[in-house]
């Protein structure tokens, strides 16, 4: 049995994709986009979020304003422009809660919230290690919101990644934590006050680079922040009825156009339907195009059925970082561009 | 870590690291997010190995880390069916049934049996990347084993 185990073994191997997406991972500094699993599945949620995995960045600013404008410079080349700036200033909000456990406190520093994403800056308090291997992060997070801003009436879901955990250049502990939901276009976090409850358990770190790198518990307990969402407008709003792009059916590869209805683009998310039939033909990768050339790429994703009758596949993606769509002059699949009018 | 030098690492180990992933998380789509974590990692963090091993040794014990990561991790109510889920394609139909076999058991035998059978580390080399004692090991290969066998004969 051990010889078929390892001539079965032998067999399983890296996609051609995989290895091409490795082979481009030198390009970027940060992780490729993740794929929907295959599936032919009904009624069933397919929730695409970064992994829980904090990566340690030393040095990095501790305000969520000079967290966006050094993302955006990363990811785009060029520096925030003041009108971007703006922007993420107009989508912020202050906090300030804190609870302690173990003598360690964590404070909701501040919050930036779009349509169905929220970013929240955590400060700790205590004296850490800067070292860029180490990695900081919860062993578990939780959040509520209430009233529950998801009203569909099918499987839906939310998540959390933590896109940067560090000694800030302030010298405190600061995670930023993204929290994304799949509302299906069809509410906004920002459309009602809401109460937040945040419930986070156990600080911990590793070393990236010690072997046998586990998990060391640096404060263990459980806090509890609790703190309003206000409502706010969540900038413009872009709807393009229905357009045609490129798509790939994930199995074979191959690329044909499909048609995707109510797409509506906002400052931190496009949403777009598509019918059951074409679930299977995943869009391209989708970015915005700006008026100085730069272009802002999707994040993580998302997808449910928007009707209890599974007809219509609903997905959202998440923009890198906010965009103010007044500086949007088209909108791109792989290579097929949309021109947006009034951008 | 030069570009050659990770191209190297990915050509030699990226299917180390993708076995791994399976093994740990049963997906395949999880299994390829794990390994571009971990490959990431290579690229970000990837310095100063001491020869082969040691670099093999850093890419097994990462990928097992970001699987417990992702296996604990907070998504919500994600729902796709492992029965959905492609599986690799086989030269013989036994192999498929193998495979399958593999994957149904649980995930505490599955680890170890890959890392002792296919990938030859020694049982105190398996605890280590683990995180179980020796005699751990041992029983959850014997244990894995016989499960296996079971489900074959069945």
């Amino acid at each position: 049995m051990e010889e078929n185990y390892r001539a079965m073994f032998d067999q399983v191997r890296a996609s051609d994709r995989l290895r091409e997406e490795v082979s481009q991972m030198k390009m970027h500094k940060q992780m490729p986009r993740r794929r929907f699993p295959k599936t032919g599945l009904i009624a069933a949620v397919i929730l695409v979020l970064l992994a829980g995995s904090a990566i340690a960045s030393v040095g990095m600013p501790g305000t969520l304003r000079g967290w966006f404008a050094r993302e955006w410079e990363e990811s785009t080349g060029a520096p925030m422009t003041e009108e971007q700036l703006a922007l993420v200033d107009d989508l912020t909000q202050p906090v300030g809660v804190s609870d302690t456990q173990n003598s360690v406190t964590v404070t909701v520093d501040s919050i930036t919230v779009g349509n169905s994403t929220m970013w929240l800056l955590l400060k700790i308090s205590g004296d850490y290690p800067a070292e860029e291997t180490l990695r900081y992060h919860f062993r578990g997070i939780d959040m509520t919101l209430e009233p529950d801003p998801d009203q569909v009436e099918t499987p839906g879901g939310y998540g959390f990644d933590f896109p940067y955990a560090a000694v800030a250049e302030d010298g405190v502990l600061t995670m930023l934590v993204r929290f994304t939901i799949d509302l299906a276009g069809q509410t906004s976090l920002l459309d009602a006050p809401r109460q937040t409850v945040l419930v986070l358990e156990d600080l911990v770190c590793n070393d990236l680079e010690k072997r046998g790198d586990e998990d060391v518990v640096l404060s263990e307990g459980g806090w509890t922040l609790t703190f309003p969402v206000e409502p706010g407008e969540a900038g413009e709003i872009r709807s393009l009825g229905e357009i045609r792009v490129p798509a790939m059916d994930l199995e074979s590869r191959k690329i044909k156009t499909i048609a995707l209805c109510d797409v509506e683009i906002s400052a931190t998310d496009i949403t777009y339907v598509r019918s059951a039939e074409a679930q299977e033909w995943e869009p391209l990768r989708c970015a915005l195009v700006l008026a100085d050339g730069t272009a802002v790429e999707q994040s993580s994703g998302s997808s449910r059925f928007r009707d209890t009758a599974c007809t219509e596949w609903s997905s959202v993606y998440y923009w890198q970082v906010p965009v103010d769509l007044n500086q949007v002059t088209a909108l791109r699949f792989g290579d097929t561009e949309i021109p947006l009018s009034d951008g | 870590m030069t570009e050659q030098e990770f191209d190297r690492a990915a050509g030699r180990y990226l299917d180390m690291v993708y076995r791994i992933a399976l093994n740990a998380l049963r997906r395949p789509a999880d299994a390829e997010d794990a390994a571009q974590t971990v490959m990431l990692r290579l690229w970000q963090f990837g310095e100063g190995f001491q020869g082969e091993e040691h670099l093999r040794h850093w890419l097994a014990r990462g990928t097992v880390n970001v699987c417990r990561d992702m296996a604990r991790s907070p998504w919500h109510r994600r729902m796709v069916p492992l029965e959905h889920c492609p599986e690799p394609s086989f030269s013989a139909p036994e192999q498929g049934t193998l495979f399958r076999a593999v994957m149904d058991l649980p995930g505490k035998y599955r680890l170890p049996l890959y890392l002792y059978y296919y990938e030859g580390y020694a049982v105190a080399e398996v605890g280590e990347l683990l995180g179980l004692k020796p005699s751990t090991v041992q029983t959850r290969l014997a244990r894995g084993r016989e499960k296996l066998k079971t489900m074959l004969e069945e």
